[in-house]
């Protein structure tokens, strides 16, 4: 199989996953700007399209995130642009820069630590995934290692890795089930452990709109991604075993920029 | 689980790349973030700012990275009994809602919500210099204040951009509310500032008067208190409040009535020159006004006093037979706990003449001056080095002082300016732009009218750790602050020795307040004066005072640096010219004697003699005083609330402290919700019944944003001090 010409459901499904990991994102890592909001109404629109010809599971949250996005970008042609890219700055601000009534934070170990406190233990944790597969954060975005933004980058970037192993034919086989497998890992190490209850703060604070709809999206996604992974790891493994690659996996492989 | 169509392929094709456009590219392979293996353990030191200057204990702390994950004790550093509000810190910086990024607000003045959005330093920057430049232009330079609050740390670096900016107009939390007032009180009383000396070997009697140290100062203050009492030194503690200094200390409790201060002082002195227990010789030689304060004091005899103070008349004779016969005697006062009352500068300056009639003016074991200040320090951080400060220039500028009209014995003596009339300033038209490092409404009496003062003004700026709505919905501009653990400067001084920080990464892009100073001065156009906008540069500018630099301090990490005692320690340096700039013998005032009668305040044509005077009295329907600021260990200042939710646990919500009986009286019990009112305002508190405080005085902790304290406190002056009543507002209780 050709790369960039995979028509397998491990090939689509990785595609899709890692889309829906760069939208959810973005959608949290800043500010959006002009260029954001094109995009992700182009993305969510497609990922969400995708999700039904799929025919994934329909879930409560994704339905709700799906409504609120569709009511938000069905508005914007009324609005003015500045503004609205204003008022979501405020909405930012108010939401997770600590300037609002009720902060939410964006970071695992407040939601993980005893004291509620950023840069606790599983910040380390983080870190060290992250360099598991030869990647570090960049130290030009100011925010935590395990700020959700770069946790979900981390997925992001995995999802690709996993494409480009699976792309590769036999040999990347195995390659692909050790990234899979990892994000399995994260999922339910790390992401699994408190998105729900962060995307909850935020369903809960955040007005109707662009935030409280990427709450939805999110909770909602983090809950089925689980059984994506299994599924692509089933359809790997239901290869026929002589088919697959027996070379060893090397999580140190040459990271590319993300 | 998913069903894949070619329909579904169409759909999914060029979603993958449409989503990577909007990549903010987070992570990145480790060779291009340089990163190399997990990070290794690693030591650091830092100080502690939760009580400011002083004491600013030592914390010896280990990261990983640049994240701290534990701390303990600076070994060797001269404070660094390490409290709860010191393990704090570490809370505070890893706050969630820590601020982290310079903030503007979006929405006009007035609007309910401000609509605060993250901006860039340079966009930041360059909307308070091309304010201060255009205001500067148009109404003068002195029309802009610069306020420093707490922490104190950023003064020097905030004074030396206002004197090159050129507004004499400086103004900080001391000057409002804590250590000024008493300053100036001390310097028109000795000609220099003091709250007394540790009692040592030599020291036979203390007198501590408004304070309490296990509840607010360092812990190696207290054991020296505790190692005092077990030589046996005799302790006479003035304190409406029965605090543990009290009840363990003291040999006499003397627990006056609010605002009597001066009272109490003139009946213990009217013994001690009845009974002929004063120092006749020092007397006579040393304190200007001898006479007329002899003769004051002879209407207050031990009947009278107690009549006023609600002392018991032997009490005052035996407390005042106490100290002037356990000669030589220490003293020991708060740093503004007798200055918060409408006579605060002559009530302090009373508790001054106690033991200079005894003749304990620096002598060994008495109230001890340094022999070897740190030259061209000036008092430390809460001042600022002179030079550095650009002292003259600011001299130079002083008719252009705010203060000038409304208490020119304060504005005379001081370099930071009495910042409580801003209001009306703001009114007139004098002030119109405000930057403020770490500035805090809740500090003013009557908060909503400072609110609303600064809420009018064309610019005002803000540099915090936190957001804190009663204060910054009131401004244009919000600017992150970097946590002690993140700071350089400034670099920690006690007594000659100076030891440096090993600052961690700031969070976020948060910058600490010298850097912010200094780039502000950049961005005007003085890049030389300072430093580029490094505060390490002007650190070593101060450094340089004593032929050294953060590189020696660095170098001598652990145990600091030594700048070397010119002379050795001597005493009664009145005598031989060493109190005075000028090198002549005496006392640093115009009449080179301590001043009973202060010729400053004669010649401003205020009460020159330190008397007393009845302020705001209560009355069948305020029937209580109230004594705000009282503090629960360790909590201490205002600033620590939602800051460090661990000392929050110490108080989570506004006590008030009423005693039992008065309680009783009114069918309270504990936890009952209560309203506290004054003819000014009032708050919603829960009761405390507790006999820490006296029948018929109430307290409560200050800075409470659900129950500022200072909404019932009235925007009145002491005109010595301009301090406001903060500790004798007549007050009512009843149940919610």
């Amino acid at each position: 199989m050709k790369k960039g010409n995979d028509t397998s459901s491990t090939a689509l499904l990785g595609q899709f996953r890692e889309a829906f990991y760069l939208l959810l994102s973005r959608a949290f890592s800043r500010e959006p700007d002009q260029e954001m909001l094109k995009s992700a109404e182009q993305v969510s629109r497609g990922l969400l399209d995708a999700w039904e010809l799929m025919e994934l599971p329909s879930d409560p949250d994704v339905q709700a995130g799906k409504t609120l996005l569709e009511t938000f970008f069905s508005e914007l042609p009324q609005r003015n642009a500045d503004e609205l890219i204003e008022q979501l700055a405020r909405q930012y601000a108010a939401l997770f820069l600590g300037v609002g009534p009720k902060t939410v934070s964006l970071c695992e170990s407040v939601y993980r630590s005893k004291f509620g406190l950023l840069y606790q233990s599983t910040l380390f944790d983080v870190q060290q995934s992250y360099r598991e597969i030869g990647m570090a954060k960049s130290d030009h975005y100011r925010e935590p290692d395990d700020h959700i933004a770069v946790e979900l980058s981390y997925m992001a970037r995995l999802c690709n890795m996993t494409r480009e192993a699976a792309s590769a034919g036999r040999a990347g086989r195995a390659q692909a089930l050790q990234h899979l497998r990892l994000q399995q890992a994260f999922l339910k190490g790390h992401l699994l452990q408190w998105v729900p209850r962060f995307s909850q703060d935020l369903i809960v604070t955040a007005p109707p709109g662009f935030y409280r709809a990427f709450a939805h999206l999110l909770k909602g996604y983090i809950g089925i991604d689980g059984r994506l992974i299994d599924s692509m790891i089933q359809e790997l493994n239901d290869t026929p075993r002589s088919k697959r690659s027996k070379k060893k996996v090397s999580s140190d492989r040459p990271a590319t920029h993300h | 689980m998913a069903r894949l169509t070619r329909r579904t392929f169409m759909k999914m094709a060029g979603l993958s790349a449409a989503a990577l456009t909007m990549s903010d590219r987070l992570l990145m392979s480790r060779a291009a973030a340089q990163a190399g293996a997990a990070d290794k353990e690693e030591v650091g030191y830092q100080i502690c700012d939760a009580c400011n200057g002083v004491p600013c204990c030592g914390i010896k702390f280990y990261k990983t990275g640049d994240i701290i994950t534990r701390m303990e004790p600076w070994p060797g550093f001269p404070t660094a009994t390490l409290c709860s509000k010191a393990y704090a810190t570490m809370q505070r910086i890893y706050h969630p809602q820590r601020l982290k990024y310079p903030m503007k607000r979006t929405n006009p003045k007035g609007s309910p919500d401000p609509g605060f959005v993250r901006i860039s330093w340079d966009e930041a920057y360059d909307i308070t210099v091309g304010h201060m430049k255009r205001i500067g232009e148009k109404y003068g330079p002195h029309s802009v204040f610069f306020y420093v609050g707490d922490p104190k740390e950023p003064r020097a670096a905030v004074q030396r951009l206002a004197a090159t900016y050129g507004s004499v107009n400086y103004g900080d939390e001391s000057s409002v509310a804590c250590r000024k007032g008493a300053l100036t009180a001390e310097v028109l009383a000795f000609g220099y500032g003091t709250t007394g000396s540790p009692p040592n070997k030599d020291t036979k009697s203390l007198l501590v008067w408004g304070t309490n140290p296990p509840y607010s100062g360092p812990a190696n203050d207290w054991q020296n208190l505790l190692d005092a009492k077990e030589r046996g030194v005799k302790f006479i503690v003035v304190d409406p409040r029965n605090t543990p200094t009290a009840t363990i200390l003291a040999d006499i409790h003397l627990q006056p009535r609010l605002n009597t201060t001066a009272a109490l002082a003139a009946g213990m002195m009217h013994v001690i020159f009845k009974e002929g227990l004063h120092d006749e010789a020092f007397c006579s030689k040393w304190i200007n006004g001898i006479d007329e304060l002899k003769e004051y004091v002879k209407a207050f005899t031990p009947e009278k006093t107690e009549a006023i103070t609600w002392v018991p008349a032997k009490k005052i004779v035996d407390a005042a037979r106490l100290y002037a016969g356990n000669a030589p005697g220490g003293l020991k006062t708060s740093p503004q706990g007798t200055t918060h009352d409408l006579n605060a500068g002559n009530n302090h300056r009373a508790i001054l003449m106690i033991p200079a009639i005894c003749g304990y003016m620096d002598v060994p074991g008495g109230v001890e001056e340094p022999t070897n200040p740190l030259e061209g320090f000036g008092g430390g951080w809460a001042n600022g080095p002179p030079a550095f400060c650009f002292r003259k220039k600011m001299d130079q500028m002083r008719p252009h002082r705010l203060d000038n009209k409304d208490f020119p014995a304060f504005a005379e003596l001081n370099l930071d300016v009495q910042v409580n009339r801003i209001v009306e300033y703001i009114k007139e038209g004098k002030v119109k732009a405000f930057l403020g490092w770490g500035f805090n409404t809740m500090i003013w009496p009557q908060t909503h009218e400072y609110q609303k003062a600064i809420e009018s003004l064309e610019f005002s700026m803000a540099v915090d750790f936190f957001f804190r709505p009663w204060t910054h919905n009131y401004v244009d501009l919000v600017l992150p602050g970097a946590v002690n653990f993140e700071r350089i400067a400034p670099f920690a001084v006690h007594g000659r020795r100076l030891f440096g920080r090993t600052p961690v990464k700031p969070l976020g892009e948060c910058r600490e307040d010298w850097q912010i100073a200094c780039e502000i001065g950049v961005k005007l156009g003085h890049p030389d004066i300072f430093f580029n906008g490094s505060a390490e540069g002007a650190c070593n500018e101060i450094l340089k005072l004593w032929n050294t630099s953060y590189d020696d301090l660095r170098k001598n990490q652990e145990k600091g640096v030594t700048v070397p005692p010119k002379r050795p320690n001597t005493y009664r340096k009145y005598e031989v010219g060493m109190t005075r700039p000028d090198g002549k013998p005496g006392f640093n005032t115009p009449s080179g004697k301590i001043e009973a009668v202060s010729l400053i305040l004669k010649k401003h044509g205020l009460t020159a003699l330190p008397e007393y005077k009845e302020g705001l009295k209560i009355s069948k329907e305020y029937p209580l005083m109230l004594l705000s600021g009282g503090r629960v260990p360790y909590i201490t200042h205002s600033k620590w609330r939602d800051d460090a939710p661990w000392l929050l646990e110490l108080q989570p919500q506004p006590l008030l402290d009423i005693h039992p009986d008065d309680a009783a009286k009114r069918g309270i019990k504990k936890g009952d919700d209560l309203i506290l009112k004054s003819e000014w305002g009032q708050v919603r508190v829960k009761a405390k019944p507790s006999v820490l405080v006296r029948p018929g005085i109430v307290g409560l902790m200050h800075g409470w944003a659900k129950a500022n304290v200072n909404e019932l406190v009235p925007r009145q002056f002491d005109p010595v001090t301009g301090y406001p009543p903060y500790k004798e507002v007549p007050v009512q209780v009843i149940k919610a």
